[in-house]
């Protein structure tokens, strides 16, 4: 009799649809509400969305699902499932890898500010939550989605470290191929290619090379365009895992 | 095929025979999305075949993501230039990709998965469970040793050492299954009738959210269509009932509580830290909060049991009945692909995938007796996986 199988994305908008239907049914009996009376799901009566029940009928829930035709409509907007599903997503960095990350090219996040300015190491430790790190204690994962804070947030970070990062970049181990340290410019003050590459983790190419050269020149001095291309670079790459 | 359909008309009875008035229209434009995504999975469309056509192979992008992924960080520049100018790129890219999976770093990896996974960790009693999980993966085991481990459930990692350290979880549970009876996930999730620890292992492991039970027959009742296929009074209910399970005068709570009620009580004698007790933990949301009788769930004569049909006495057998099951195994694998393509959670996001497309891996994880690192290393070299 029973039907549990799972049947790949039918999971999705059949998930969906109930939820729909008990949102769309609910009236005035279930509503999202705060409440502080005990419920059938929650010993910890505090702020906690929940879905209230009728006098005689059913008990609180927590409410913690996102708003099905939201999500709907997010995976709608990605084409149809057996293809979307084949190709990769943008995944945020995740709090504890942006560190590391930062780290390996030379940012020491332990380091203190100068002037009052934070350093970047203070930026990343501050900013936790805007870049989206896990609350475990209120049994939330880390989002996969970055947010408009968190971009920002990360762009602040890469412009602070610039300056560890081109200075590093010579005794980074993380840097070098067969021994040799990569340098992040060249004579002329503009990106190599290699430094680029290990900025992004990956092939850097002409192309890349040509718009360092760009940021660069169109800087208001060759040093602040140098810290310019850096942390752009490194924020526009690292949007994404 | 079948048992789509027969899912997509179940849907379809239970959104239009749900409800009237303004729920019925948007009801509707459900159902029919449904029917477009059942169509979706069987055959791809012109436009679909290009937009995959259109896609390259660039070992070196998928370097770069998957030392995300495995290890934390970047890959070196030595790493990229190995692979730039290797002659195989495909053999080299597949070496390194081993090589991270033998590194320490992807224990680390593993453990933060597994936080994210089991929605947990920070503290030293609630990191042991994605610490236990990250070692039968990192380590090669099966991967059903989660639920069905009965030694060393709570081992420790030393970021050091780079390596796992023993550990036996202390919380005087008469079974160890696994992570199902850790005290980290006990107290993580401790709520009244243990209803949270139910709904973890069904959202965690089954990848859905309650309900996760449907009959082919459903029935017109209350104010819904009741579509489990537990008898109806096979739960606690009434009007003298502590909670009526069998009300329906709003939804059909019988819906989702036959399955949760079956599975609550074997959670009941764990307290809020996690420690299990010989007699029942867990409070009945009444007035005085009382603790909860097992009739507060079920009827007399009525047993525990993880599915309709499939009763189970303890963890222990709860721990076995989910090693064994079907949709549990495909879970895991898709949870593994959507950390691999960079996806969402599959209960939270709603992050399914199509059969078809998960397919080989899960043939992958079958073959490998469910080594989970094998499914993973065969997710991280895919032909899908290399291209973008």
């Amino acid at each position: 009799m029973c039907t549990s199988s799972k049947a790949g994305s039918m999971a999705t908008w059949l998930t969906i649809s109930l939820a729909a239907t008990l949102t769309a049914c609910a009236g005035g009996d279930i509503m999202n509400s705060k409440t502080t009376a005990p419920s059938a799901d929650d010993t910890t009566p505090t702020t906690v969305v929940l879905t209230s029940g009728g006098v005689s009928n059913t008990f609180n829930h927590d409410d913690d699902q996102r708003d099905p035709f939201e999500l709907l409509a997010e995976r709608q907007a990605e084409g149809t499932p057996a293809v979307a599903t084949r190709m990769h997503s943008c995944h945020k960095l995740s709090y504890a890898t942006l560190g590391r990350v930062l780290t390996s090219r030379g940012v020491d996040l332990a380091k203190k500010g100068t002037a009052g300015a934070p350093s970047a190491g203070e930026l990343y430790a501050g900013g936790a939550q805007a870049l989206g790190a896990p609350n475990y204690v209120s049994r939330t994962p880390e989002p996969a989605e970055a947010t408009t804070a968190g971009a920002t947030k990360m762009m602040d970070i890469f412009m602070s470290a610039a300056p560890e990062i081109i200075t590093a970049m010579p005794s980074l181990k993380s840097c070098e191929i067969a021994g040799v340290p990569a340098q992040m410019f060249d004579s002329s003050g503009y990106c190599t290619q290699q430094g680029i590459s290990c900025l992004m983790g990956a092939p850097a190419t002409q192309q890349h090379v040509a718009l360092c050269k760009q940021l660069i020149d169109s800087a208001s001095s060759p040093e602040v365009g140098q810290r310019i291309a850096v942390a752009a670079i490194m924020a526009a790459t690292h949007t994404c895992e | 095929m079948t048992q789509r359909l027969a899912r997509v008309m179940v849907l379809s009875s239970v959104v239009l025979g749900g409800c009237l008035g303004d729920g019925a229209s948007q009801s509707t434009v459900d159902a029919g999305s449904v029917q477009q995504s059942a169509q979706g999975d069987m055959a791809l469309s012109a436009a679909d075949n290009t937009a995959l056509a259109a896609r390259t192979v660039n070992y070196g992008l998928a370097l770069r993501t998957a030392a995300l992924k495995l290890t934390g960080d970047l890959p070196t520049l030595d790493e990229q230039d190995a692979l730039a100018r290797a002659t195989n790129a495909q053999t080299t890219y597949a070496a390194q990709i081993d090589k991270y999976l033998a590194d320490p770093r992807f224990a680390e990896q593993l453990i933060a998965y597994h936080r994210d996974t089991f929605r947990l960790g920070g503290s030293d009693a609630s990191e042991t469970a994605p610490t236990f999980a990250a070692r039968v993966v990192f380590e090669g085991r099966p991967y059903d040793e989660i639920f069905t481990a009965t030694d060393n459930t709570c081992p420790t990692w030393d970021g050091k050492a780079g390596a796992f350290v023993d550990g036996v979880c202390k919380n005087n549970s008469p079974v160890t299954a696994g992570v199902l009876t850790n005290p980290g996930v006990q107290a993580q999730f401790v709520s009244n009738m243990a209803f949270r620890r139910t709904r973890w292992v069904q959202e965690t492991f089954d990848c859905r959210k309650f309900p996760a039970e449907f009959s082919h027959a459903p029935m017109a009742m209350g104010s819904g269509q009741y579509t489990s296929p537990w008898p109806f009074d096979s739960i606690t209910g009434g009007k003298t009932a502590p909670v009526d399970f069998q009300d329906t005068s709003a939804v059909i709570c019988a819906n989702c509580h036959t399955s949760m009620n079956h599975i609550a009580p074997l959670f009941a004698n764990y307290d809020a830290m996690g420690m299990w007790h010989s007699d029942v933990q867990v409070t009945t949301p009444t007035a005085g909060l009382p603790k909860t009788a097992r009739t507060d769930w079920l009827p007399a004569g009525e047993t525990t049991a993880w599915r309709f049909g499939q009763e189970v006495s303890d963890l222990g057998a709860l721990g076995k009945a989910l090693a064994a099951d079907a949709d549990v195994q495909g879970c895991i694998v898709e949870r593994a692909y959507n950390f691999a393509m960079s996806k969402g959670d599959v209960v939270i996001d709603l992050q399914t995938v199509p059969s078809p497309v998960l397919a080989p891996l899960e043939k992958v994880y079958a073959d490998s007796k469910h080594d989970l690192k094998a499914t993973l290393r065969a997710a991280f070299t895919s032909d899908d996986f290399v291209k973008f």
